[in-house]
């Protein structure tokens, strides 16, 4: 269990990380999620050890890593952290940074080369630093990391440089080998479909606070406000006396915004039952579905994701309907 | 045009090796080779490269130790020792020898210092501050980054210094380590002082007792190809690359604490080049200088300071002004040939020992004499600031081409996509940005070209005297009140200027 | 500093600040390898009397090498062995003299055979000996310095030096080169240390109980006493004029002579007039106690002791052996092999 109870770190009278609080259970994986500046790295560093809390206290297990007046130095705490530039030493081919962290190198050659082999870079074993490719730099300093097999792996922006196709097929044998080593791991990323993929916990940091923490499908569905929410994809904030005039089905509050996300609409025959019929303003095609802003006789706008087989032009009527089975929760305003 | 100007100036830098090359092999026959191949040079070899490996081990020592110490640890006295570690670079390293040489008989305390282990000695103490001040900037750039990967890979502090920070500080102490073998190898006067028979001791007395140009060629280039060595071996083992920082933002590492035992044995590591080659040698100067000074004519001092000032600026401006466009040209052209040959041709009249340059220069000198511009470039220091720039180009040049290594090609390719002509772009862009590189540089020409010896002594204009020349007359004849007076001058000049160094290389 | 104490003994202390007079418009030029305080005051006052000015270069390294790219770069010559200019002469880098004065008052062998050079002051090759360990009349010669009886007892500083190859050279010419190869055989067996240093530091080996006997240039003992720091090493020794029944002495000769340079050959011609005349050669005696080429100079005091209580020397006048210059110089190279044979620098 990794600990941290208002974990604290000002930097110039800017709190960096703000009494930041989380338990992750061993053998988890979380991850952090923000925009650039929110404090994700720093408070990788302060896990690791680097950047020392100036309240707050850290907790790995039994033992306390660091509280007022306690730092256990970052190469005893049985953390290992991949950093965002990489860090590797340009004076070592691939294969000696990846030994770089092991006691006895020669007599874990094989479980170097089982790591080269899971992240793609078997072929590059002897190549010089200066030769390889950002991806390629990324990956040799994750099987770094990996490598020393630390108890609680932190990964800063681990997949940045790396190629969508490539990354998708990183994902799950990474998540499997997690889980076999049982590592307890914490990623620092501002991409949430990375946080959906690997995350037991996703914790959302913004100017340094921790404004929400839950699983993925909770932090998904029932977001802290809209600003989380918008994070995380196109959400509609709409008021409860619309859905109660559209969708009279439902128990809406007047004077309550609810959470209604792109996806909860069914597109269809604006004349048919139960659909209510809606201009379309604006159509973005991605291919397996296309995002639509539509208009109601209102005036009010709704954001709408329709399936891509059908194209919809802009100026089109469209009927759009509440998804049966969804359930739409209020939205707190951002604080 | 450019090429063309670039290739000129390599002529020009390539041409004193030429003159050595074809004296040495213009020899009607061996004969005198043979001789002194069978006699007495296999001696001189012996001591040269005795006298270098020792130099270079100790400066090594000093060196490294020092930066190692300074740059990751607390202890008491750091912050001076920081500056002070590389004091010793302000002296002429033959005054120190002299001093030494005076103590050891007026002192049955003084080690004797008159043979190879005593020069061996005092010219690691005089020169490993090149070692100190590399060193201690490559640690300090590779940094914190690397400490904190260590760190998080569960390596302790030994292990991370052993493992990860001396072998990314390696090109840098080998480049410090290169400086003082060609330093030993060409040092002259240290040898001289303390009985020292040398490759460049022994092409002194064959160019000017024996008058045998030919011989003393042919010694000249045994006595560089050591040197040369090491430069193919650095080439070699850097591969041509300097290590880049981690990020672009490198942050300097943090200290730790040691100990009070630890502490001591730091402050007491450090301490003792700074006492034993400056603090001592220093006192001795100004204990002589106080005894000379009523009985000194300070007129005198004032013109050999007013020449040095004006050697050392001139270089300073020539050797920056020719270093910049040799590294800018060999950027642009980015041709790894004119790379490389721009490198050997810089290079090369820095490793021969300065007599050799001194003689090429007298001989060009002769053959232009005559004419108003030979005439006007005799008759004032020109000449001597024409030889000293051909030496010490090098330190500009190198630390120029290291500064432009930093600056990713990148924005290069910036300038040329922003439509601007190159060289208004490399002049507003690319210059800037390496301002600290060329700073250093000119500073450390500045430096050795006022404390440059050989050179001023040859090819003296008519009225010309040097601090370094008269530091030079009055140790001959033995009178060392004035001598000290001289040196410390010096010391003056030089002080702002090695300071600078010091700073901009990431002293505190 | 004994050249300005000298300075104002002679009265010529005037103020230093003081370049040449206004109308001076002739510079005649000097390349020297002497001690620039040797000739500088020299300079000064010639400067003064004749309203010429004189700039010089001390180039005590590679003087040769110099004249010989740029030979007509100074007007006037000065060097501290004739062999120097002898070489020059043999380069055809020296010019004849035409001088009336000096063929008259320059006795024949202080000029150059030739009249391209002469002969301004000398001083012998000496041998210092400790006043405790080596009594009067126990050395009275060279061949002192390579008997055994003074095994590991003996200091000379470096064979190549220049003092220590004109000496040698002019032995070679003297006895033949057989007789000066075992000659710097004995003396190597006889070093007590590896050469080194200047000749006072040699004769400060035997004030530190190194040696007992040095070989060095005479004008030592004088400015040695001169000096506050030096004067117990010159107390500790005493002066022998060696060979002094065997043919007198081997001396280094100051010399000087014209360059080929044609500007002010009449300006130069008259310095070097002035250099040998008795006023000249009294400026030259005091400022470097040697001994002047020009019968009829007085010798400073410190120079009159020298030599005092060996038999046959009175006022420090001593019986030297001239080899003409001619003759030396080849001998050179044969001296500089055998010096390299014997490895004689190394112990």
């Amino acid at each position: 269990m990794l600990k941290a109870k208002e974990l604290t770190r000002t930097v110039r009278r800017r709190r960096i990380v703000d009494a930041i609080s989380f338990e992750l259970p061993e053998g988890s994986t979380a991850t952090v999620l923000g925009p650039s500046g929110s404090g994700k790295t720093t408070l990788l560093r302060m896990i690791m050890g680097l950047d020392l809390p100036d309240a707050g206290e850290l907790h790995l297990g039994e033992r306390c890593l660091a509280r007022t007046g306690l730092h256990v130095p970052p190469e005893t705490r049985d953390i290992s952290l991949v950093f965002q530039e990489f860090t590797l030493f340009p004076n070592l081919d691939v294969a000696d940074n990846l030994a770089f962290g092991l006691k006895r190198p020669h007599a874990e050659q094989r479980h170097v080369d089982d790591l080269l082999e899971l992240l793609e870079i078997a072929h590059l074993k002897h190549r010089r630093i200066d030769r390889l490719s950002g991806g390629e730099q990324q990956r040799v300093a994750l099987a770094r990391a990996l490598a020393v097999k630390p108890r609680v792996l932190l990964m800063d922006e681990p997949f940045s440089n790396i190629d969508n196709m490539l990354r998708e097929r990183l994902y799950g044998r990474l998540r499997a080998r997690l889980a076999e080593y049982g590592m307890t791991t914490l990623i620092a990323t501002h991409d949430h479909k990375e946080a959906f993929f690997f995350s037991d916990l996703i914790m959302v940091m913004k100017d340094g606070a921790l404004i929400d923490h839950n699983p993925p499908q909770l932090i998904y569905e029932r977001p802290a406000n809209a600003w989380v929410a918008a994070f995380f994809g196109d959400a509609n904030a709409v008021e409860g006396g619309l859905l109660a005039t559209l969708w009279p089905t439902g128990d809406w509050q007047p004077g309550t915004r609810y959470l209604v996300r792109p996806e909860a609409f069914d597109t269809g025959d604006p004349d048919a039952a139960d659909f209510v019929a809606a201009r379309v303003d604006n159509v973005v095609y991605y291919g397996a579905h296309q995002d639509l802003a539509v208009s109601l006789a209102g005036g009010a706008t709704l954001k709408v994701r329709a399936p891509g087989p059908r194209r919809i032009t802009a100026g089109e009527r469209v009927g759009i309907r509440l998804h049966p089975a969804l359930d739409p929760h209020p939205l707190p305003d951002p604080a | 045009m450019r090429n063309w100007l670039s290739g000129l100036a390599l002529a020009v830098f390539a041409a004193p090796t030429l003159f050595v090359l074809y004296k040495a092999v213009t020899v009607p026959d061996l004969t005198a080779l043979t001789r002194f191949g069978a006699t007495v040079l296999p001696g001189y070899v012996g001591n040269t490269l005795t006298l270098s490996a020792i130099a270079l081990a100790l400066a090594l020592l000093f060196g490294v130790g020092g930066a190692f110490l300074v740059a990751f640890f607390r202890f008491p006295g750091r912050r001076l020792l920081d500056v002070a570690l590389v004091l010793p670079l302000m002296l002429p390293s033959y005054l120190v020898a002299v001093v030494y040489r005076e103590m050891s008989h007026l002192h049955t305390w003084s080690p004797a210092v008159e043979s190879l282990g005593g020069a061996a000695v005092i010219l690691a103490l005089t020169l490993y501050p090149y070692v100190y001040l590399l060193t201690r900037a490559a640690f300090r750039r590779v940094a914190m980054g690397f400490i904190e990967v260590g760190q998080s890979l569960g390596l302790n502090r030994v292990e991370i210094a052993r493992r990860a920070l001396l072998p990314l500080a390696m090109p840098a102490i080998m480049l410090g380590g290169l400086l003082v073998v060609v330093e030993v190898v060409s040092d002259f006067g240290t040898a001289s002082i303390l009985g020292v028979r040398t490759l460049t001791t022994a092409v002194h007395r064959v160019w000017f007792s024996m008058f045998d140009e030919g011989l003393a060629a042919q010694v000249a280039l045994i006595g560089t190809l050591f040197p040369l060595a090491l430069v193919v071996l650095y080439g070699l083992v850097t591969r041509g690359r300097g290590f880049a920082g981690p990020s672009n933002r490198p942050i300097a590492p943090r200290r730790v604490a040691l100990g009070r035992h630890a502490g001591r044995v730091a402050l007491a590591f450090c301490g003792v080049p700074v006492v034993a080659g400056f603090v001592w040698p220093v006192a001795i100067m100004l204990f002589w200088a106080a005894g000379a000074f009523d009985r000194f004519r300070l007129d005198s001092l004032y013109h050999d300071l007013l020449h040095t000032l004006t050697v050392a600026a001139g270089t300073t401006v020539a050797a920056v002004a020719i270093g910049l466009g040799l590294a800018l040209a060999a950027r642009i052209g980015d041709r790894r040939a004119w790379r490389l040959g721009t490198l050997w041709a810089v290079s090369l009249n820095y490793v021969m020992p300065a007599i050799v340059l001194a003689v090429a220069m007298l001989f060009v000198s002769g053959w232009m004499y005559g004419s108003a511009l030979g005439g006007w470039l005799v008759d004032s220091a020109a000449l001597i600031v024409f030889a000293t720039t051909l030496r010490f180009t090098a330190f500009a040049y190198f630390s120029t081409e290291n500064g432009l290594q930093g600056v990713s090609t990148r924005v290069d390719e910036a300038l040329l996509c922003s439509g601007r002509r190159r060289l208004s772009g490399l002049l507003r862009v690319v210059l800037p940005m390496i301002r600290g590189p060329v700073v250093v540089g000119a500073l450390l020409v500045f430096v050795v070209a006022a404390k440059e010896l050989t050179l001023g002594l040859v090819l003296q204009p008519f009225g010309f005297r040097s601090l370094a020349m008269s530091i030079y007359y009055f140790a001959d004849i033995d009178l060392y009140g004035p001598a000290a007076i001289y040196a410390l001058c010096l010391v003056m000049v030089v002080a702002y200027p090695v300071l600078s160094i010091n700073r901009w290389l990431g002293a505190r | 500093m004994f050249a300005m104490r000298t300075l104002s003994a002679l009265g010529l202390a005037l103020s230093l600040g003081l370049t040449a007079t206004a109308g001076a418009e002739t510079t005649i030029r000097v390349l020297s390898d002497r001690t620039p305080a040797h000739l500088e005051s020299l300079f000064k006052h010639y400067e003064q009397i004749n309203g010429v000015k004189i700039e010089a270069v001390f180039v005590k390294k590679g003087l040769l090498a110099r004249l010989k790219e740029r030979p007509t770069e100074a007007d006037l010559v000065i060097t501290s062995t004739g062999d120097v200019l002898q070489e020059a002469k043999q380069e055809g880098l020296l010019r004849k003299y035409e001088s009336k004065t000096i063929d008259a008052t320059l006795a024949a062998e202080f000029r150059d055979p030739d009249d391209t050079y002469v002969t301004m002051n000398y001083r012998p090759r000496v041998i210092f000996a400790s006043r405790e360990r080596v009594k009067p009349g126990e050395v009275t010669g060279y061949a002192d310095l390579v008997d055994p009886k003074w095994r590991g007892r003996v200091c000379v500083r470096s064979g190549y030096h220049e003092y220590n190859l004109s000496f040698l050279s002019q032995m070679a010419a003297d006895k033949g080169l057989d007789a000066t190869r075992s000659f710097i055989g004995g003396l190597k067996e006889n070093l007590a240390r590896t050469p080194n240093g200047n000749d006072r530091n040699q004769v400060r080996g035997i004030y530190e109980g190194v040696c007992d006997i040095a070989l060095a240039n005479s004008y030592y003992m004088p400015i040695m006493m001169s000096n506050p720091e030096q004067r117990p090493w010159g107390e500790a020794t005493y002066v022998i004029f060696p060979d002094q029944d065997k043919g007198g002495a081997y001396v280094m000769r100051g010399t000087a002579g014209l360059t080929t340079a044609g500007d002010h050959v009449a300006e130069a011609t008259k310095l070097l007039e002035y250099l040998v005349s008795k006023e000249g050669q009294e400026f030259v005696v005091n400022t470097t106690f040697e001994y002047p080429a020009l019968a009829g100079v007085a010798l400073p005091e410190a120079v009159r002791d020298l030599g005092k209580g060996q038999p046959g020397i009175e006022d420090g006048r001593f019986k030297a052996r001239f080899i003409a210059m001619p003759q030396v110089t080849p001998q050179r190279d044969a001296v500089v092999t055998m010096l390299d044979e014997i490895n004689f620098d190394s112990k």
